[in-house]
């Protein structure tokens, strides 16, 4: 018999409040599994966002189990969580970069704290996709003086650069182009092919269509379904 | 009558919960030291560095000139009595035990404590703290034990730096400026200073340094989901910084002196 694997993000029970109403998943669990490309479809903006937030454990769902590589995380616990944020990429107007550092900077700040290495040199990825994102120019400036476009490009940058093992993105059409003339859509789509797993909102139908599942918050109801 | 009591009583619980609350994050804080952890340890040396430089480096032009009015004016003032009273041995006592401590936490609140709360508060509104989470970096280490070591630092230094200058300093203006009878004076104050002296002195600094870093983390990094909250907090980390560094003062001084 062969065996289920295990998805990388795994809510069992989840019920979510955030625009007044309590929604809950058909399903016993909600999972987001490798190489899963899930459009997130719901009635209010708000709600969409409260989702990837807490599927990015930012913020804790009104009920649920959260499960991460199969394991338990208490998402009241931030020490818990830091670990397995760190295996997450999140790009939402909400992220931030920290404004009293260099764009550089920010995007090695995980370098600069776990290998203890403070040089400043971008690896050959990071490189390569700053200046697919026109970015190359801007490293050694703050992030105030980049536009909101500009900065949400970064910050995907920065997350892409983690290779986190899921991408959760708000809007990706804002500041991506979705075809194959935008680098940063190319990496995305390299990231999917070697596994990592994409949820994103979107309002734009060809992103919509890179989907291979819906996950839908309308009704009271969280449901997903294959494409 | 019962709503006064009840009133009160509230108040109470909150100011007790909130003291709970900083012996906390003192605590997490002081965990974080022993040992220091091998990830991060660049990093956070680095921002340790930038602490003590802004807050150190870059108060010193304030520092110096207060520290020489403070130091000439007492000098003059207190040769007013000279033959009545020990001039250098005044100086030593109030100096080094009560006003050099004090004048540069005042001066460490009013420039650094009140920074950092709206660095802190900034960064929670702004979500700067999710960013680095999101980096799986613990704020606590990269943001808060620096500054935690970066202000302690600062004000002991800062505290020897005003007690030299206000001294030395102030012993040369008066005796440039003044015909004031100010002679004998390093003899006495070698006389006047004991080990204890300076030992308090540094003591209090620690003790401030500490009070004043926490306390600003904590209003600085409670919750907030507006910019509007963000000078409440400023305004409030203000007072509770300089009210309990007061506090500290004399029950060290009450250890020591009484």
């Amino acid at each position: 018999m062969e065996s289920i694997p295990t998805p990388i993000i795994g809510i069992t029970d989840l019920a979510l409040a955030s625009s007044g109403i309590s929604s809950h998943c058909d399903s016993n669990r909600l999972a987001v599994a490798h190489g899963d490309v899930i459009a997130v479809f719901t009635d209010s903006p708000a709600d969409g966002r409260h989702l990837l937030r807490i599927l990015a454990t930012l913020e804790p769902p009104e009920r649920g189990e959260y499960r991460f590589n199969g394991k338990t995380v208490d998402l009241k616990d931030y020490r818990q969580c830091l670990a397995v944020k760190r295996q997450i990429g999140y790009v939402a107007p909400g992220a931030a970069m920290l404004s009293n550092q260099t764009l550089r900077e920010n995007l090695l700040l995980s370098r600069f704290y776990f290998e203890n290495d403070l040089t400043i040199d971008l690896d050959i990825t990071l490189d390569s996709l700053c200046k697919g994102a026109g970015l190359s120019r801007m490293l050694n400036r703050r992030p105030s003086v980049l536009s909101d476009g500009e900065l949400l490009k970064a910050i995907t940058v920065r997350e892409m650069g983690k290779a986190p093992a899921v991408m959760l993105i708000e809007q990706p059409e804002n500041f991506m182009e979705i075809s194959e003339n935008d680098n940063i859509f190319n990496h995305l789509k390299y990231m999917v092919g070697s596994g990592t797993a994409v949820v994103f909102v979107s309002h734009n139908s060809e992103m919509n269509g890179f989907a291979n599942r819906q996950l839908t918050v309308a009704g009271g109801e969280i449901r997903t379904t294959s494409v | 009558m019962v709503n006064f009591v009840g009133a009160l009583g509230r108040k109470t619980i909150r100011s007790v919960n909130r003291l709970m609350d900083l012996c906390a994050l003192t605590y997490r804080l002081a965990a974080i030291a022993v040992p220091l952890p091998r990830t991060g340890r660049a990093l956070i040396k680095r921002v340790i560095v930038e602490q003590v430089y802004f807050t150190a480096v870059q108060a010193l032009p304030v520092i110096i000139p207060v520290a020489l009015i403070t130091g000439s004016m007492l000098i003059v003032q207190f040769s007013q009595l000279s033959g009545q009273v020990d001039l250098g041995k005044l100086l030593v006592v109030r100096v080094l035990r009560e006003i050099g401590p004090l004048i540069t936490t005042i001066i460490v609140i009013l420039r650094s404590a009140t920074a950092v709360t709206i660095e802190m508060s900034y960064m929670c509104v702004l979500h700067e703290i999710d960013a680095l989470e999101m980096a799986g970096i613990d704020p606590l280490h990269t943001v808060c034990f620096p500054r935690l070591v970066g202000i302690t630092t600062a004000i002991v230094s800062l505290i020897l730096v005003f007690d030299l200058v206000a001294i030395i300093g102030g012993y040369a203006i008066v005796k440039g400026t003044t015909i004031l009878p100010v002679e004998g004076f390093f003899q006495q104050i070698a006389k006047g200073v004991v080990g204890t002296d300076i030992a308090v002195g540094i003591l209090k600094g620690a003790f401030f340094g500490i009070t004043i870093t926490v306390t600003c983390l904590y209003h600085g990094l409670a919750r907030k989901n507006q910019i509007t909250q963000v000078p409440v907090a400023t305004s409030r980390a203000a007072v509770d910084c300089f009210f309990y560094c007061l506090v500290i003062n004399i029950f060290i001084s009450f250890i020591f002196y009484v």
